[in-house]
Formats: structure tokens, sequence, C-alpha cells
């Protein structure tokens, strides 16, 4: 079996953490009693098991030895598709359905390793068509389909 | 009520006209966009779980159910055509899928895993009219301790069947708790874990989640990895499998809906570990196990059938006891929660046409898949054809729109952001999502049965051995987890569920 044991102290690491944060945050709330349960208990009952886990995941992966370099990230794909969601929660509301979705594509395939605007366009176009006829048109949800 | 009863009371729903349009529809729209490549079926049914919002409870849940035929055989098409598995469970397809592909015997490879799912399905639904019913009365006597403990036997089992290291799944099993318990508290009306925001007060949606996790998410790891697909689109060629396919198939096919139908039924245990049962076992009996990974058609029979007739069998613990056992069935279990219907040993007796229905609905899906898919190959395989750079936005766009639709607010779509970067994170610490997902709608109910079951005993927690059937269902999971930490068992688990990658 390989050893990713690098790998696990982060995931170790990022669950202790989490947990914290639940233990913390719900810490505020009425703890109450094990007969009468207040909103407290099971989300502190559950950071407290998730900060356990955490730390026997790091616990085992020293133990074991050999710490494995952490798996290549690529930043770009991640940044960008990550951005062309937030795009489009910001500009729906504001700008419309239409112009929404065009920004969301023309972000998303910067992500990507080529960009030709010949087919973005297009792409943009046919998805923003396809989207108010699907969703507004056909399903007659309430979109606000541009306004500038 | 006999069974005959029961199925043609669910064959008289499913067979008016505009459920069967519906369930048509569904099926089309799941394999068009199940055969993506990248799409597996938990994000396709998301996607697609916004469209069925308009319908009633039984047209939407009919339609879902096309869907999830759909998308599930789209799966294994991609698998086998480019050999990109949607989900976990059309991994071993592709070993000896894609090898057939290669062969140029990709129509025979596709027509049997037609045919055999739709065997599987046909023994598996009678499994499901013939012992659903007694399960749910049996689940009726149970009370809160009872459902407490079985959601844990649940989620064990899901977190021991999951890939990799065992306290990793676990931790996610307990971080999807986590999240289920964001939202207003049902005691006492505090609004937990919300973090100031007014759209949490509701809780997070699942289909958010999923999206996030497992649409963005796997956008952004396959956007890593260059762009390096071959797509066998001349060499499809004739669908009619050879005598000889059928006479290799037929056994495989009847042993993987035996495994399958059995597997299925075990809450937490889903589709994946019957298909890699199935594989390995056609493997080992096989009188040349050379053969496997080089294009055996069995490789392709057994685990198609043993993953579909799990996937009809495991609607029986999801249905009577509200405990799914995949990523899937979790979510197909939150869509039964927005049409307002609470699963568990009641749904049979209060909504029987929607059960019945559904139950049936399962079936002609699968029927419609034979009838009107295989022809159509052709389209599917135009559809593979699109370059990943044209696909990517398009599922992007797809995801935003439809998170958007959930409850029309952009929160949604923001939260699903937030969540693809958590869930490209955990994929890269090797962290599999698909316990979380069990965890975060099991959630819920686990805390609501959890609290019950203190108030009952007063405050002391030895009622969940000092009840009959909860300590049973606690005893089988210390079982489970001895056996899985015995090494000698460990190994073999991990052999089993590391071959389909080899």
């Amino acid at each position: 079996m390989k050893l990713n044991n690098h790998r696990d102290v982060c995931a170790g690491l990022l669950f202790v953490a989490i947990g914290t944060v639940a233990v913390v945050v719900a810490g505020a709330y009425s703890f109450g009693s094990t007969m009468h349960m207040g909103p407290g208990y099971f989300p502190v009952l559950l950071g407290g098991l998730l900060i356990l886990l955490g730390a026997a995941i790091v616990a085992r992966a020293l133990w074991t030895g050999e710490l494995a370099p952490l798996p290549s990230m690529s930043l770009r794909p991640l940044l960008l598709v990550t951005l062309s969601v937030l795009v489009f929660a910001f500009l729906l509301e504001r700008f419309g359905l239409v112009p929404a979705i065009a920004a969301t594509v023309l972000v998303s395939c910067f992500g990507g390793h080529e960009f030709r605007w010949r087919e973005v366009v297009p792409l943009a176009a046919f998805l923003a068509l396809a989207s108010v006829l699907i969703f507004h048109v056909g399903l007659g949800l309430p979109f606000l389909l541009w306004s500038w | 009520m006999s069974i005959f009863d029961n199925l043609w009371l669910g064959f008289e729903v499913a067979l008016t006209g505009i459920n069967l349009l519906y369930c048509l529809i569904g099926v089309t729209l799941g394999t068009f966009i199940g055969v993506l490549p990248g799409l597996g079926p938990l994000v396709t049914i998301s996607m697609l779980l916004p469209i069925t919002f308009n319908l009633s409870p039984t047209a939407g849940l009919i339609m879902l159910a096309g869907i999830y035929y759909g998308a599930s055989y789209g799966g294994s098409t991609t698998a086998i055509l480019v050999n990109l598995p949607g989900e976990s469970s059309s991994v071993v397809t592709c070993l000896d899928g894609h090898a057939m592909a290669r062969q140029g015997r990709a129509g025979p490879a596709l027509a049997i895993a037609a045919l055999g799912s739709f065997f599987a399905g046909t023994v598996a639904t009678a499994i499901l009219a013939l012992f659903a019913p007694p399960l749910a009365g049996w689940a009726l006597a149970f009370g809160s301790p009872e459902y407490f403990s079985l959601m844990l036997v649940g989620l064990f089992t899901a977190a021991a069947l999951a890939h990799g290291s065992m306290l990793k799944s676990l931790a996610m099993v307990v971080l999807g708790l986590l999240l289920g318990s964001v939202g207003t508290d049902v005691n006492t009306g505090v609004y937990r874990l919300t973090f100031g925001v007014p759209e949490l007060v509701d809780g997070l949606s699942f289909v958010v989640i999923a999206m996030g996790m497992f649409g963005i998410a796997e956008i952004v790891a396959n956007l890593e990895k260059r762009e390096s697909r071959e797509v066998f689109t001349s060499a499809v060629g004739t669908l009619m499998p050879t005598l000889r396919d059928l006479r290799d198939s037929w056994a495989p096919i009847l042993r993987g809906t035996a495994i399958g139908s059995f597997m299925g039924i075990l809450p937490g245990a889903g589709t994946t570990i019957s298909s890699f049962l199935s594989y390995i076992a056609e493997k080992r009996i096989a009188r040349d196990p050379g053969r496997f990974g080089k294009g055996a058609i069995e490789g392709v029979a057994g685990p198609e059938s043993a993953n579909n007739a799990a996937a009809q069998t495991s609607f029986i613990p999801t249905l009577t006891l509200g405990i799914p056992g995949s990523g899937t069935m979790a979510l197909m279990l939150g869509a039964l929660t927005i049409y307002g219907i609470q699963p568990g040993p009641r749904v049979m007796t209060s909504h029987p046409d929607l059960f019945w229905g559904l139950v049936v609905s399962m079936w002609i899906g699968n029927f419609i898949l034979v009838v009107l898919n295989l022809p159509l190959v052709g389209i599917w395989v135009q559809m593979l054809k699109t370059p990943y750079r044209m696909l990517y936005p398009s599922i992007v766009v797809l995801c935003c729109v439809g998170a958007y639709t959930l409850s029309n607010t952009t929160t949604d779509v923001i939260l699903m952001a937030v969540f693809g970067v958590l869930g490209y994170l955990l994929v890269k610490l090797e962290c599999e999502p698909a316990p979380l997902l069990l965890g975060f709608v099991l959630g819920p109910m686990m805390e609501e049965n959890l609290r019950r079951s203190m108030l009952l005993s007063r405050g002391d927690p030895s009622i969940f051995v000092t009840q009959p059937i909860s300590l049973a269902l606690l005893v089988s999971a210390a079982v489970l987890l001895a056996l899985l930490i015995v090494p000698s068992i460990r190994n073999k688990r991990d052999e089993a569920i590391s071959e389909g990658e080899s």
C-alpha cells in the first residue's frame, strides 16, 4: 500500500479545524442534558467526534512515518471555475439570466487549457438561448432575463 | 393485498398516458445528460431534479425514477465507450467493457449491459414487491432506539465499504451529520450553525451539496488533467451479441442478479460493492481468468446486472426504512422529502399509489431503456464526441441555474461554489465524498431519534443495548467493524476494491 501520510496529516487537521468551529459555535447554544437535549447537544457531540477522528487520522499518519508530499494542485481551474459560479450569483439578480450565463461561460472557459473566442461566443449564446427556452419559456420559472 | 394486487395498482398508476410520458422524458433526459463524460448519476439527478418540482409527487417521482435509470445506463455507456466511469459502481464495467470497445465490440457490450440490467431489474422488482411489505410491517414496530441503531449500522456500512481509509470515511460521515444539523432546531426553534446567513435557516440543500461536491469539484479535477479521451465512434458496429456472447453471459447475469439483489437490501451497502463482488466472482469461476480485463463479456454482464439489481432492491431500505444505501439513494430520499413525503414504513400504506407506481415505473423505465436507447446509441456516441472544453462550461451553467431554481436565491449558488472548493480539497486529500452525503441526509433523522430515545429512557444511553432489536442491530454493526479490523479480511476488502483500479 502506498503511504500518503502528508495528505492524511492535512486531512486530519482539516477535520480538527471544522470540528473546532462546530464546537465553538454550537457551544453557544443551550446544551441541555442527555435526557432533554438542547439545540447545542448534537452539534457539539459531532464536533467533538470530528476532532477525535481528525486527531486519530493525524496520529496514524505520523505513527506510520514516511511523509509523502502533498498532491499537486493546479490553482487556475479551481479559481476560475469557482469564480465563474460566483459571477453567476452576482450578476443574475442584478443584470439578468442572459448576461449571467454569458459571463459564467466566459470565465469558466478561461479555466481550461484552450480558449478560443470562435468557440466560446457561440457556446455562450447557445447556452443562454437554451436556458431561456427551457427554464423560462418551457418550465415557466420566473427569471429576470436581462436589464441594463 | 397480495403482491399481484400491489403490482397491478402500480401498473395502473404507471401506465396512465401522462405518467408514461414523464417516465419516457425522464429516461431520455437522464441518458442524455448521464452519457456526458464526467457526469455521474448523482450529478445528473441533482441537475435535473428542479425540473420535476412542478409536477405532482407521483408524476415527479416517476420522472425521477426514469432519470435515475437513464443516468445509470448513460454512465455505463460512457464507461464502455470512453473508459470514464460516471460513478464508482461502473468502475468495473470499464475494465472489460472498454476492452471490448477497443476490439470493435462496443455494440455487444452495450447490448449485454442493457439486457442484463433489464433481467436483473425484473427479478429485483419482484423481490421488492415480495419483501418490502413484510419489512415495512416489521419496521412499524421500530421505535426511536431501533431507528437510531439502524441508521448507525447504515452509516458504519457506508463508511466501511467506501474507498480508502476507514477513519477518513467515518470523519466524512460525521462531517455530513454536522452539515445536516445546520438550520432551525426543530424542537426549540434556535438557528444553528447558520453563521448569520438568513437563507441557512431552512438548512442546507442536499442538491447544492451534491452539485458542488460532485459536479463542480469534478470539473476542476478533470481540468487538471489534459484531455486524453478516446471515443470509439466508428467501431460501435453491430449491436447484436453473437450466440456465443449470449451463452457466455447468461450465467454471469444470473449470478450478478443474485449478488446484487442481496447486497442492495443491506442498508448502506449499495451498488458499488455488488458490482465489485460480481466481477470478482466471475473472475474466480471463469475457466480462464486471464481473459478478464481483456474484453471478457462476463466482466460486463455480471457487474452490470449486479449493479442494477442492487439499485432496484436498495429501494427496499430506502423506501420502507428511510435508510438510503448509496449517495444516489440519499438523493432520491431527499427528493421524497421535498415532495413532502416522509420516507418510512408508513409510505406504503399512506401513499400506496405512489409507492407501487414508483416501483413499477422503475421497471418500465428499464424496459424503455432497452427498446428505445439501444437503437439510439448512435446519438449518444455523437454526444460523447463533444470536446470537454465545450462541455464543462455547459455543466457549470446547468448547475448554476439548477441551484438557483431550488428556492430562487443566489445564496444557494454561492454555497454550491463553497462546496465545490471543499469537495475538491477533500478529493485531493483522498476523502471520499459519498459517505458525507449519506450522513447529511440521515443527520436530522438521527438527531430526532436520538433525542426521543433519550427522553424515553430518561437520559440513560443503555436503552440502545437493552432493546432486543436495537441490540441486534448494534451487534451486527460491531461485528462488521471488527471484521474490517481483522487484517486478513481487511486485505481481502482492499483487494476487492482495488481490483477495479488496476
